[in-house]
């Protein structure tokens, strides 16, 4: 008990394709958990489903002991679900200060009291020299930074991350890597990433999905030599 | 560069009803007219993302309850402003379910006929409207001057207005709202009410801009919000560029104008020419006249230079 995420016979289906299917999860408060398999396994559909941005065909969701199954995605921010999108999502026509601003206010209780703890942030991240740049001009590494950059902004208690290291430069990788390991102890992370190395030196738990079914659970240590996890891979390859 | 065009342009405007005759004043006053209204299409359609078609129905309701209260000796301008501005906002309120949770060109078919609606109330509730007959309003200035000094107080007072709430916060979110909508609600938002916000704001806006037509041509019948004008004010908001208010108010006053002009030079033909208008633009000006970064011909003449 105590778990801060619950999924019950998690389901989704489109059409005749079970994205994920009948999926029961429990991550504990403060737990890394990192979210790995092949292509096809459903992790983005999870997160979208913990997120709200996609509704359950069956199953349930509790977060906090509450259960936010029904809830829409805004609702279940403003409880403290924090994520970023497998592409970066950021508001393109304004400042990657006010990107972050805006991304803080409902936390915050405005934009302008946010623009202080904004600019705190996007030094953490590397952005503060483009503060003022419009965020249609950044590259697509300092897109992902910047969606980080927002979603910390609201302080959420549990973060979603969906493959936050595609497409970065080896030095924004590194950044990365920092900025994840300075995550506040308490913040619940579920991490959904194809790069094992971060996914080994980040997480304390991983679960492995394969054709959106559940593998296995363990450490990393636990999860590197697992058969069954080497079959669920080299299974999706052949 | 914006600014330094803008003080001379406000001078003019003023200056205008003294240089031109009776006639054109009383144009002009019209145009400022249909330029506020563009305005409220341009805070939809280009801040919003909800493109419309539907304005000229917050403007009716504008219109008429700004008639009916000078039909009831109410002369005093705020007080019909208002009454105008609370009408159009309630309309607005009340058709908000229907526009808020659509998108794109499903906006503008919803908004059409929100628009085709109040027409065809208008043409049929004659108790209130007169029906197509229109109704004759009380004038509440004697000269077109005054009229046209009137319209242009209360259109550049709600300008300003405008711009300064796109300037504050909610100004960024609602161009947030409009960039992803998504990422807004992942950072809890709540945009069905952002978008509501806006779109009763921009009810109020062409409602205001109903009392002034009331004001400035004394007379109102549903002719005056067809779908001619429906589609001219969204072709106006397009040309001035959609997120600038001063280029929906040129565009639109420049869309109207041109309408009339060539209707009188080349009859029968003016939709012809508009048509051809709007694809140049499209084509030419994607972001409009306001959006066009006029530094880049510098920037080209430069760079020929530099090859050279």
């Amino acid at each position: 008990m105590g778990d801060i995420l619950i999924t019950e016979a998690l389901t989704r289906r489109y059409g005749s394709l079970v994205a994920v299917d009948r999926l029961d999860l429990r991550v504990a408060p403060g737990e890394r958990r990192a979210v790995i398999g092949p292509n096809g396994a459903g992790k983005t559909t999870l997160l979208d489903l913990v997120a709200g941005a996609i509704r359950p065909s069956r199953g349930r969701i509790r977060f906090d002991g509450q259960d936010i199954s029904g809830y829409g995605p805004a609702r279940r921010a403003r409880l403290g679900i924090g994520r970023i999108h497998q592409r970066p999502a950021v508001w393109p026509s304004l400042t990657t200060l006010d990107n972050v601003a805006v991304a803080a206010a409902r936390r915050r209780g405005g934009v302008g009291r946010s623009r202080r703890p904004a600019i705190e942030l996007l030094d953490r991240l590397g952005l503060a020299e483009h503060a003022g740049v419009e965020a249609a001009r950044l590259s697509h590494g300092q897109r992902r930074q910047l969606e980080i950059a927002m979603a910390l902004a609201g302080e959420p208690r549990l973060l979603l991350l969906d493959e936050p290291a595609a497409g970065l430069s080896a030095v924004e990788f590194e950044r990365l890597g920092a900025v994840l390991r300075d995550l506040p102890e308490g913040m619940t992370v579920l991490l959904v990433e194809h790069r094992l190395d971060l996914v080994y030196a980040f997480a304390d738990v991983v679960t492995v999905l394969r054709d959106g079914q559940y593998v296995a659970t363990g450490t990393p240590d636990e999860i590197r030599v697992s058969h069954v996890v080497r079959q669920a891979y080299s299974g999706a390859v052949a | 560069m914006k600014r330094l065009i803008l003080l001379p342009a406000c001078a003019a405007a003023v200056a205008v009803p003294w240089v031109v005759d009776d006639y054109t004043t009383a144009t002009l006053a019209r145009l400022l007219v249909l330029g506020l209204v563009g305005v409220s299409v341009a805070l939809l359609t280009g801040v919003t993302g909800l493109p419309t078609l539907g304005q000229t129905a917050p403007f009716a309701a504008g219109a008429y309850a700004a008639a009916q209260l000078g039909l009831h000796d109410v002369a005093v301008g705020p007080v019909r402003l208002v009454a105008a501005a609370g009408v159009g906002a309630a309309f607005a309120l009340l058709t908000a379910p229907l526009v808020v949770y659509a998108r794109g060109v499903f906006v503008l078919m919803i908004t059409l006929a929100i628009g085709e609606l109040a027409i065809t109330v208008a043409s049929r509730w004659k108790s209130v409207t007169g029906g197509t007959d229109g109704l004759i309003a009380a004038p509440s200035f004697d000269t077109d001057r005054g009229r046209y000094l009137y319209a242009l107080l209360v259109a550049g007072v709600v300008v300003a207005l405008v711009l300064l709430v796109l300037r504050s916060p909610a100004g960024l979110l609602l161009r947030a709202s409009r960039d992803d909508e998504a990422r807004m609600r992942a950072s809890g938002h709540p945009v069905t009410a952002y978008l509501t916000g806006a779109y009763v704001a921009a009810g109020a806006i062409a409602g205001v801009g109903g009392a002034l037509l009331v004001t400035t041509q004394q007379y109102v019948s549903p002719a005056d919000f067809s779908f001619d004008t429906a589609a001219l004010l969204l072709l106006g908001v397009v040309i001035g560029g959609a997120g600038s208010m001063l280029g929906a108010v040129a565009g639109t006053a420049l869309v109207f104008a041109a309408r009339d002009w060539f209707s009188g030079l080349l009859p029968g033909h003016a939709p012809l020419l508009l048509g051809a208008l709007f694809v140049l633009t499209a084509y030419l000006l994607p972001r409009g006249v306001a959006g066009f970064d006029w530094r880049r011909i510098g920037r080209r003449d430069r760079a020929a230079k530099g090859a050279r």
